[in-house]
Order: structure tokens, then sequence, then C-alpha cells
């Protein structure tokens, strides 16, 4: 099914930004046994205040064309942590409920899940951006999967796990 | 009034524009225009049968929710409605539009955009609208930063906008900025428009003879 914002693509133009995160991964097969272990050296890009505002669904306009029923298959969030902890955490935590990442790019991390559901397997991308220094973020979106498996996904676990206080 | 024909695609009255003027002055082809007439008339008969699209009928289009409170929104039916009458008629209906079409130039998006972030329409972007914006994005999202954090986001982009130092944007810089940071227009083109006869396919061009027939 073909999303309309996600046809426009919030990736913006890669940005000069002055750190350079690395973090250790690894990546887990579905039966948990470890298959890769490799230093990801990956930056996100920068939001600025343009950005942000560019965000607003009040410049989605697509709603106009069609009578669908707007799901909500998309949360944000902002976290107060390093790029590196948020990558680990997200791993974590798609280990802990048998995720498989499968994509790891920049700021764009995806989880696939491994049982087939009635709208296909879940299928998640979250989109990190650096707002400040230790200050992200988050966008995640469902591209397959069952919508309220991922409300509960992303309410219950992702969301308390990064939205951490300093 | 005359017969209300029941046939789909047919109009109780004729249609109140030219498909041939709009279609010169925009990206659409007469087609597409006839296209935007039929989502004109659902998007204006929702709430009331006036032929126009009010602000309650335009957010319950964007939002499915008429009373959804949203600054952006309210900033894209303000340009929409350029001779400010407080509704969309069709012909505002589509010059917008067609500035939002994939094949629109490229300063015309950058203008409107322009236009859409001065909110107070000074013909500058000033530091306290591009605060407020940000703001409001994250009211409307349920995030939350601190102030510190928000002024030194503002603080870093209006200061690479602002190249001249003048404490606002003008439409030069802005057109600079924009060319640096071309994403920053993702907002001003609807793929949806390039299909826009698939979703709402006209039969005007065949049935005005044949309506002629039928309404007596």
């Amino acid at each position: 099914m073909e999303n309309s914002w996600f046809k426009k693509g919030l990736v913006s133009q890669p940005r000069k930004t002055d750190k350079l995160v690395f973090a250790s991964l690894e990546i887990h097969g579905s039966l948990g046994e470890k298959i890769n272990d490799f230093k990801y050296l990956g930056k996100p890009d920068n939001l600025n205040a343009f950005d942000i505002i560019s965000l607003s669904p009040g410049f989605d306009l697509s709603g106009l064309f069609s009578d669908d029923v707007i799901e909500k298959d998309r949360v944000r969030f902002m976290s107060k942590q390093s790029f590196g902890n948020i990558i680990l955490k997200l791993e974590e935590i798609a280990k802990g409920l048998m995720l498989k990442v499968v994509k790891i790019d920049g700021g764009l991390l995806q989880m696939e899940g491994l049982k087939d559901g009635k709208n296909g397997v879940l299928d998640i991308k979250f989109e990190i951006f650096e707002i400040a220094t230790d200050v992200h973020f988050i966008e995640a979106k469902r591209f397959g999967g069952d919508n309220v498996g991922f409300l509960k996904i992303l309410n219950e676990h992702i969301r308390p796990a990064l939205m951490g206080v300093v | 009034m005359g017969c209300f024909c029941s046939t789909p695609h047919s109009y109780r009255k004729a249609p109140p524009f030219d498909p041939v003027a709009l279609a010169a002055e925009t990206p659409f082809t007469e087609n597409e225009v006839e296209a935007l007439y039929e989502l004109f008339e659902k998007l204006s008969s929702s709430l009331h049968d006036d032929g126009l699209i009010g602000k309650d009928e335009f957010l319950l289009a964007l939002f499915r929710d008429h009373g959804q409170r949203n600054l952006f929104a309210d900033r894209i039916f303000d340009l929409f409605d350029v001779n400010r009458s407080g509704h969309i008629d069709f012909t505002e209906f589509v010059r917008s539009l067609g500035v939002f079409h994939p094949k629109a130039p490229q300063a015309d998006k950058i203008l409107y955009a322009f236009k859409l972030y001065d909110l107070r329409r000074t013909g500058f972007i000033e530091r306290e609208e591009l605060k407020e914006m940000v703001s409001a994005l994250l009211k409307e999202s349920d995030l939350s930063l601190s102030d510190d954090i928000i002024e030194s986001m503002v603080d870093k982009t209006f200061t690479e906008a602002d190249t001249k130092g003048d404490g606002r944007i003008d439409q030069e810089e802005w057109k600079e900025y924009v060319n640096k940071n071309p994403s920053l227009l993702k907002n001003m083109t609807l793929p949806h428009l390039m299909d826009i006869t698939l979703r709402f396919p006209s039969f005007v061009m065949n049935s005005q003879v044949e309506e002629s027939h039928t309404t007596d």
C-alpha cells in the first residue's frame, strides 16, 4: 500500500555534522544467534527549524484526495539521549520482542517481525534526526503488519526506553 | 431549479468555470480541471451545500475532524483563499493546487512556501514567527523541548538563513536558503495531482450534450 507521506521522504540531503557517532552493533537472527558484530559508523541528519515545521500534518494535503480513514500509523517523540545509545536500545528491544533489525543506514533503522499477519509482516521504520547535542527527534512509521501491535510496541516498549530524562 | 438528474457525474447547474482558461494558467489539463471540479463539489458540500469550501469543510477533509486546530492548515487555507472571503471558491482551489503540481515552476513553490511562513504577512519571515511556528509544531505533536533548546535551534536556523543580518528573512534570502536545503520544499509538491483524473473520472466533456436532453 503506497503511502503518500513516505513518497515525499523525510530524509533530507545529508548535511555536515560536527560529530561522527558510532556504536557497536550486533545483529541477531530469528533464533537469537549472533549473525554479525560490527562497528556502525553512522550519523543522523540534522533538523533545522524549518524542517521541524514541515513535519506538521497541516501541510499534508493528501487527505483532500482520499476518503480513507486516517490511521495513526506513525509515532513521533523526542529522545534526550545520544545517537549511539538510541541505536543500542532499539536493537536491544528488537531482540527482546523477537523482531529482526534488517537495515541500518545513517539515521534509518528498520525492524521486521517474523510472523505473517493479516496485513503482512510487521515492518517499522525509524528515522532519527539530531535536534541538538544528545537531543534527537525520532519518527517510527509502520509499513506492514497490524497497527494496534505497532502502537503497543511503540508506547509500551520503545518510547519509555528512549524518552528518558537526563 | 430543473430536474436533478440521477445519472452519476452530471451537474445540477452548468459548471461555473472555464476549464480552458483554468488549464491555460495552471499545469493542469482541461480534463484534470474537470476532475478537480468533481473533487471540489464533494469537498464543498460536505457540511454546507453552498458551492464553496469553508474552513470547517477544509479541516474535515484534511483531518477528518472539522474542529481540529492547526496553525499550518490555517495558513494553507488563508493562502488558498486569495480574496480573503473566508471561503475557497473553485478558481482559488485550482490555482492554489496548481502550485503543488509536480510540474509547477520551482519559483512559484518557493514563493508560496515563503508566504506560508510569513504569518503576519509583513513580507518577511521574522524570528518570532519562526519560533512561534516551531512551538506550534511541538505543541500539536505532543512533543516537548525546553525553551533553551528551542531558542538555540531557532537561532541557528535564523542565522543561516538571514545572511544580511537584519533580523528577518526576505524573499531573496529565502530563495538562497531553499537552494541550499531543497528538502524544505517537499511539502510543496503533491504527487496525487498527477493521477487526479483516475481518482475523479469526469464525463463532462461527453455528457454536456446528453445533459441538455435530460434536463427539461
